[in-house]
Order: structure tokens, then sequence, then C-alpha cells
């Protein structure tokens, strides 16, 4: 099967074919295909390619795959095809310079102050929202300047991790 | 001693704490709210009573439903831990108005040291060096503003009833002072209920050292040497050390002995730490008492080979302290890394659902953790889950273990500050010894990213485990137990068995 994982900024095809229990074929972008032995538990995948020996520990992170290999973490997402066409619109998007931005929570949290109102102009760098959440509060501040177009929050409201806030068109 | 004894807490301290009441033979009760039902707290406990919903001052915060708790389920005591109702002299002594023991110093010592100005005037009656400042709190950020400008820039705005960096800034010009000052207020009030507060000058280059106080009921007081506690940020302690690579055995001592002489002033019994300012020319100033067990206990317990749990516990039954001052030599040095789930790099929050957890082990190393691979940590409480200690003969030893023991910590699911603990490890001023709590604001080296070929193990594993899954989901194949989100449902199974029942 082939597969397009994010790592990053980029995404890399892997074709992986099943040869035995633990025997695998494995091509990752160009490359020529490898054959890897790999032992698959729950939460943890041993590959033995070569002589290398790599632990890697697997956990889910939303939809993404959170992995650890060699004492560094790294998520990774195996695309499908809705998130394909997502990642394609947002490129799209981004080359139109459409000037919409939204300002997005980072983390779940609670909305304490929203700084701006609709209408106001904004420059780059200044706080528009402060969330609190596990008893800190944190500033967000506006990527570039413009003029806020819409608040999608409200004060004291309970927001999820990457929820969209303010709108802001430059 | 006691045979059953409730932990007012949750998390990490709860669980710690629960470990010296197993070792002692006592039997832990756990209190927790609606979200922490399962929380790793609670199965580490005998016995659990549920003190209410999610909010801190409708559970854990809740003086009333805490003691109850207690004689319900027929607690002898009651240990606090950190944080919550740890330093709430209110608390302090309705505990012990209930006919139950109260692990901690008298109410009127944690009343004297928990109000920052009363702990200045009745320390300073006693000797004890302290910053230049306001001694009566302020609310109207007008005069705050004015009591700066007196003082001179920069300065300290603290919140009267703080502690663990809440509502504290630091403002270096007349132009933010009045922005500051609503901040902290703001974050005063919502974190204490209380929003004055009060203003010290700041003084440059400095060390935060921190001095470990133990005394009986029977009139001994001792010092257990000091913590540096100089890597933070935002007044968060990040990394700490014993002993300082700051201070000489001289200076430990004179330190120790002003510590224990704050401690005597407000006629303390138990556990507790008087931190310092220590400016770039050795001179001290006490900063206040935490009356209570610390966070970074832990690294004392390694360097003087103590608990300081049990001690608590043996002092609150009414024994004499179990160590003399000529008896407490440090041996080695030990480092502490709390892991946060936060971002290593934008520092910001990352509760959610933990999907995987290994901690690090051998030669060495100790972890007190508060999170498993069935955690979910929760927006409400702090985003400390763990700390991460090392011990070592020597200062470089306890470094380069450290240094394994991070690469070792696995955390998926949420992010975790590890990264950040590695790139102070590798900064030069830390990696000498000669830092100050500025350390975090300088560039941080940067630390050495994954191999390209780890990270083809990465892609290869995602893939392999993909491949697993979808094998089982269109032909029951080789199974894909390596997502842990494919692992069924028990409730899906049983239910499924119970339907085929016929139940």
């Amino acid at each position: 099967m082939r597969f397009a994982i994010e790592i990053g900024e980029e995404t890399v095809e892997v074709e992986a074919t099943r040869l035995g229990p633990s025997r695998f074929s494995v091509r990752i972008g160009q490359g020529a295909p490898r054959m890897i032995e790999g032992d698959l538990g729950a939460g943890l995948v041993h590959l033995i390619d070569g002589e290398r020996s790599w632990a890697v520990k697997l956990g889910a992170r939303g939809e993404a795959t959170h992995t650890h290999v060699a004492g560094r973490d790294l998520t990774v997402q195996v695309q499908d095809e809705r998130r394909r066409k997502q990642r394609a619109a947002e490129a799209a998007a981004a080359t139109s310079g459409s000037g919409r931005r939204s300002v997005r929570s980072p983390m779940p949290g609670k909305v304490v102050k929203v700084l701006v109102e609709v209408g106001q102009t904004v420059h780059a760098g200044q706080g528009v929202v402060i969330i609190e959440a596990m008893k800190m509060e944190n500033e967000l501040k506006a990527a570039g300047p413009g003029t806020v177009v819409e608040v999608k929050c409200r004060e004291g409201a309970l927001v999820e991790g990457n929820a969209e806030l303010l709108v802001i068109e430059g | 001693m006691f045979k059953r004894v409730l932990v007012a807490n949750r998390g990490e301290i709860t669980v710690r704490i629960m470990r010296t009441l197993r070792d002692l033979g006592i039997s832990p009760v756990a209190i927790y709210s609606e979200p922490d039902r399962h929380a790793l707290h609670v199965r580490s406990a005998d016995l659990a009573v549920c003190v209410g919903p999610e909010a801190s001052r409708e559970s854990y915060l809740r003086m009333d439903a805490v003691i109850d708790a207690a004689r319900r389920t027929g607690a002898e005591a009651i240990h606090p831990g950190y944080g919550f109702l740890s330093e709430n002299a209110v608390f302090a002594q309705k505990v012990k108005d209930a006919g139950l023991v109260w692990i901690g110093p008298p109410p009127s010592s944690i009343h004297t040291m928990g109000d920052k100005l009363l702990a200045r005037r009745t320390v300073m009656a006693a000797g004890v060096p302290v910053v230049p400042g306001t001694t009566e709190p302020i609310r109207d950020p007008e005069a705050a503003a004015r009591v700066a400008h007196e003082i001179g820039f920069p300065v300290m705005i603290k919140a009267s009833s703080g502690g663990g960096g809440k509502g504290m800034r630091k403002v270096d010009d007349p132009e933010h002072v009045r922005a500051a000052i609503e901040t902290a207020q703001r974050e005063a009030r919502g974190a204490f209920g209380d929003d004055s507060v009060y203003l010290e000058k700041f003084v440059e280059g400095p060390h935060h050292i921190e001095i470990q106080v133990f005394a009986d009921q029977h009139g001994n007081c001792v010092y257990i040497g000091e913590r540096e506690c100089s890597v933070q940020r935002r007044h968060q302690k990040v990394v700490e050390e014993s002993p300082s690579p700051f201070v000489d055995p001289e200076m430990r001592r004179r330190m120790g002995e002003v510590a224990v002489a704050a401690a005597r002033a407000c006629g303390y019994e138990g556990a507790g730490t008087c931190e310092f300012l220590v400016g770039a020319n050795r001179e001290f100033y006490f900063l206040e008492m935490n009356t209570r067990l610390q966070v970074e206990h832990a690294v004392t317990e390694l360097v003087y080979g103590l608990d300081l749990v049990e001690a608590q516990l043996r002092v609150a039954a009414g024994e004499p302290l179990p160590f003399t001052q000529a008896e407490l030599v440090p041996h080695g040095h030990a480092f502490e890394c709390r892991i946060y789930a936060e971002d290593p790099e934008t520092y910001m929050p990352s509760p959610g659902k933990v999907t995987g957890v290994t901690w690090p082990g051998g030669p060495g190393v100790r972890v007190d953790a508060g999170i498993d691979e069935h955690s979910v940590v929760p927006m409400a409480y702090d985003p400390l889950v763990a700390k991460l200690c090392t011990w070592g003969s020597d200062r470089a030893q306890a470094m380069r273990r450290m240094r394994r023991a991070l690469e070792e910590t696995v955390v998926l699911g949420i992010t975790t500050n590890t990264r950040l603990h590695l790139r102070v490890l590798e900064h030069p001023d830390f990696a000498a010894g000669n830092y100050d709590t500025h350390l975090l604001e300088s560039p941080m080296p940067p630390v050495p990213s994954q191999s390209a070929e780890a990270r083809e193990a990465a892609l290869v594993a995602t893939a392999l485990a993909k491949l697993a899954d979808e094998e089982a989901r269109t032909q029951g194949g080789f199974g894909g137990a390596a997502q842990p989100q494919n692992i069924p449902s028990l409730w899906r199974t049983h239910g499924r068995a119970r339907v085929l029942r016929g139940g």
C-alpha cells in the first residue's frame, strides 16, 4: 500500500508491502525498496533495518500519530482523501492572497478577554485575545497588520484547541 | 503512627505522598473532582471520595467537603501536599478543630508567613535581611505606580497572597507599570481571591536559592541545605539542583542559620522552605517562607538520603526530628526537571489524552509522576505532570544521567517540555554552573533534532502500523494493534457479549 505521510511541512510517500508475518518491503519517496523486519505491538513498532535497530513508540494524537524514536518526539499524519483536499485548499488560499487570517486558539482553554472589536485596525504583534489554560494567561497576537472583521468568541467561553477566535483581514 | 491518612491534593505530589504512606503501612485516602475520578492519584489510594466538579473552588478547595471525606473514611490525619489548601491557615485550624491531625505547621505560622507583608515584618524583627520595598498592600494602581517611582525601576509586583509565579510581574519602566499592576491583580484575584499587591526592588543578576528547614514539636529546628532554583520562566521554576554551584559551605551555613531564625520567629513545626534572592555579590535577602512541602523537595532527599514526607508524618505524630544538624551532610549532586504539559517553544499549555508513557530508569534516576498511559491531563489544573530527578556522585555525572533520562522519557498524545530541558542542559552557562534567573531569557542552544535515519524510522513505523490497521479492517488479517485507538473498546466488547448472551 502507498501512504502519503505529513512530516513537518513535507509530505512523504511511503510504500509498504507485507512479505511475511514480520517482514516488509518498504520504499520511501523515490528511494530503493528495502527489506525491513518489523514487530508490531501495542504502541510500539520495533524495526530491524539491516543491522540497525529502531524502537519507535507510537500513540494517537487526535487524528495524527505521535512518535518517539531516538530520544525525540515527532508527530506525523497519514493523509486520507479529506485531509489531502483540505491541504490543497489551504495552499490555494495562501497563494491567492485573499488576506483573511484567522487567529486560532493554540490549546483548549477559556477566553479571559477579547482585546479588540470588529472594525478595529491592528498591527503585527498586537495582543488580540487572552486565553487561560492550566492556570496561566496567554496573550494571542495578530500575525500581521489588518482590520478585525469578525470576533467569533466571547469572554468567559470555553474553546477547543485550534478553534477560530477572530478573523483579521489585511 | 497513623493507620489511615487522607491526602488533600491531586497529581504527582499525591502519588508521591501515598508511596511513603505505603512504605509505613499507612492506608492512603484520596479525594477527587469529577473529571479526576480515574486519575492516577485516585488509583493509588485504598479509599477515595468525590469532593465536587472540575473547578478547584468547587472541589479541591472545599474545606468542609475535604474534612468530611476524612471523617467518613476514618482518616486520622490530612496531608495537604502543595498548592490547593496547603497554605490556608483557616483550613489547618478547621482540620484541628475536627479532631484530625494536620500534617503541616501550626495555623498561626501559616498565617504569619502567608501574609507576605506580615512575614516581612516578623522576620525583620528576628534580624533576617529582606529586599527593599513596600510593607503595606496596595489595591489602587495609581498609588502602586507612585510607589514604583519611589523605589526606582525595575520593580517587582507581587500578589500579597501569591505563590508559584501567579500574579507576579517585573516592570522595567514607568510606561508599563499600570498595565502590569492590572494584570497582576487579575491573576491574583482569579488564583487567590485577593487582588492586593506589593512592590519590591528588583535585584540584578539574581539567584533564586532556597533553604529547606525542618522543626519538631520539641523545640528542635534544623536546615537541610539549599536548592538552586534559578532556572525559571515567568517565575515558574523549571530546573532545580542541589547543592547550588553558587553556594560554598560557609554561605550555606550562614543562609541556613538565617532560615532557622525565620522559622523560629513564626513558631514553625514540620517541613518548610525559606526562599532567598541572592545578588551577584552573594548578598542574600529573605523573600518568603513556603509553609509546606516544596515541589522540588526530592533533590534534597537525594542529596541528604532522606524521606521528607516520612519525617513530616513522624513530626506530626509527635515524634522528635529523626535527624540532628550534625548528621545532615550533603552527598553528591541532584537535579530535578519539571515535566510540564506545555509546548517547549511557545510555552502554550497542552492538556489532553495521554496515549503512551514510558518513564526512564537505571542508575541514579527517580521519577515522581502524576500521569500514566491511562491518564487525561485536564485543562483546569496545574500543567506539572511529572518530576524527573537524577543523582550523581558529582554534578557532571548527575547531568549526564539527566540527559539520558530525558531521552528515555516518552509521553505521547500531549506535548511536554522535555526538549526545553535538553536545551538547558546544552547551555554552556548552565553546564558550567554559572547562571542566574535570566538563563531562559538568553538565546538557547538548539537541540540536535532527529537524524534523517530516525525520521525515516518514524515514517516506516507509522506506515507499517497503518498497513496492519488496513489489513485488520479489510480482511481481518494480521492484527492492527500498533495503533492504540484500534484496541477494541471494552464497553463495546462487553456490549456485544451481552447481546450474544441475550442479556
